[in-house]
């Protein structure tokens, strides 16, 4: 293989096949290029738990340790993320999610002011309907409409047929729309007489 | 019928989820996330590298044995065919030798005054 020396416009192919050989710099690259979606789904799927880190992390060493696991180069972002959820699930498994605080209960929706004018009070109500929903329907949510995937990518992605993911996501998107009832209403109102 | 439609009422649109869930969370990981797992790489490797010390075997109990039981039967045998005595050092052989005489040459009758002696 030719000697790469800007390993940030490398390919995907490229960089686990310089990862194979140990090269640190080609696997720094790969890091960057996806650790934000990595944390951003395992964030997702536990409820925002200060492990998010550690689960992140813990599925880049997976790579690290044995990068030849992977066959398809292309298919790297959907197994990263595949190991990520599955490490988030594993690990709650184990340990009932009793630590999530926020997750247990959707805050009420219908509050009045001065709650409903702080934005961080509305973020505070989706984050938490959102958590509220089951694992795969929160990771069938978190890949398509926050990390912008694909139907077909993120089915490929939790390892489902096209039509399983969008019956995950259409009853994710109704769960949520019964959890935040018509209190979604009036955060929509707050977030419209806030000039947004 | 009016119960359906007031409910439809309440709930949201899809445009009105989505513009929802344009404001739940961006999670973002720290800023020294990169640098903490190039660290981690680097142990990873080095702890691959660490070889193992070969497992010293425990010496089987009966090794420990054998030289008791050797000892056992050498010491049987010898008393059986009376040739201890060969084994012993001088001094201690002379000395046996010396009491066996003085036994040998005094009859039992050349005790019987100690005998008297005790009983008086």
């Amino acid at each position: 293989m030719a000697k790469i020396v800007n390993w940030q416009n490398a390919t995907d192919a490229e960089l686990l096949a310089a990862s194979v050989e140990r090269n640190q710099q080609a696997f720094a690259a790969l890091v960057q290029r996806y650790h934000v979606p990595v944390y951003s789904v395992a964030w997702r799927l536990n409820g925002g738990h200060a492990d998010t880190d550690d689960i992140a992390q813990e599925t880049f060493l997976k790579l690290w340790k044995n990068p030849s696991q992977l066959r398809e180069a292309a298919a790297l972002k959907g197994w990263l993320i595949r190991v990520a959820s599955n490490l988030v699930m594993d690990r709650y498994r184990r340990k009932p999610m009793l630590e999530l605080d926020y997750a247990q209960d959707v805050p009420d929706s219908m509050m009045t002011a001065p709650a409903m004018l702080d934005q961080s009070h509305v973020t505070k109500v989706i984050d938490a309907a959102i958590a509220s929903l089951p694992d795969r329907q929160k990771l069938a949510l978190a890949l398509v409409h926050f990390e912008h995937m694909t139907n077909i990518a993120a089915a490929a992605a939790m390892e489902v047929s096209v039509d399983a993911l969008e019956s995950l996501l259409a009853r994710a998107r109704r769960g949520l729309k019964e959890k935040l009832g018509s209190g979604g209403r009036q955060l929509l109102a707050t977030l419209a007489s806030q000039g947004e | 019928m009016k119960m359906v439609d007031f409910e439809r009422d309440t709930e949201l649109s899809d445009t009105e989820l989505d513009r929802l869930l344009q404001h739940a969370s961006t999670p973002m990981p720290r800023s020294d996330f990169e640098a903490r797992l190039l660290t981690k790489l680097t142990f990873v490797d080095n702890s691959n590298k660490v070889i193992a010390f070969p497992q010293r075997k425990r010496p089987s109990w009966w090794l420990a044995g054998l030289p008791l039981a050797a000892s056992l039967v050498l010491g049987i045998w010898l008393g059986a065919s009376g040739t201890t005595v060969d084994f012993l050092p001088f001094s201690t052989e002379s000395a046996v030798q010396n009491d066996t005489a003085l036994l040998s040459t005094q009859s039992a009758d050349d005790f019987s005054f100690l005998i008297e002696d005790n009983l008086s």
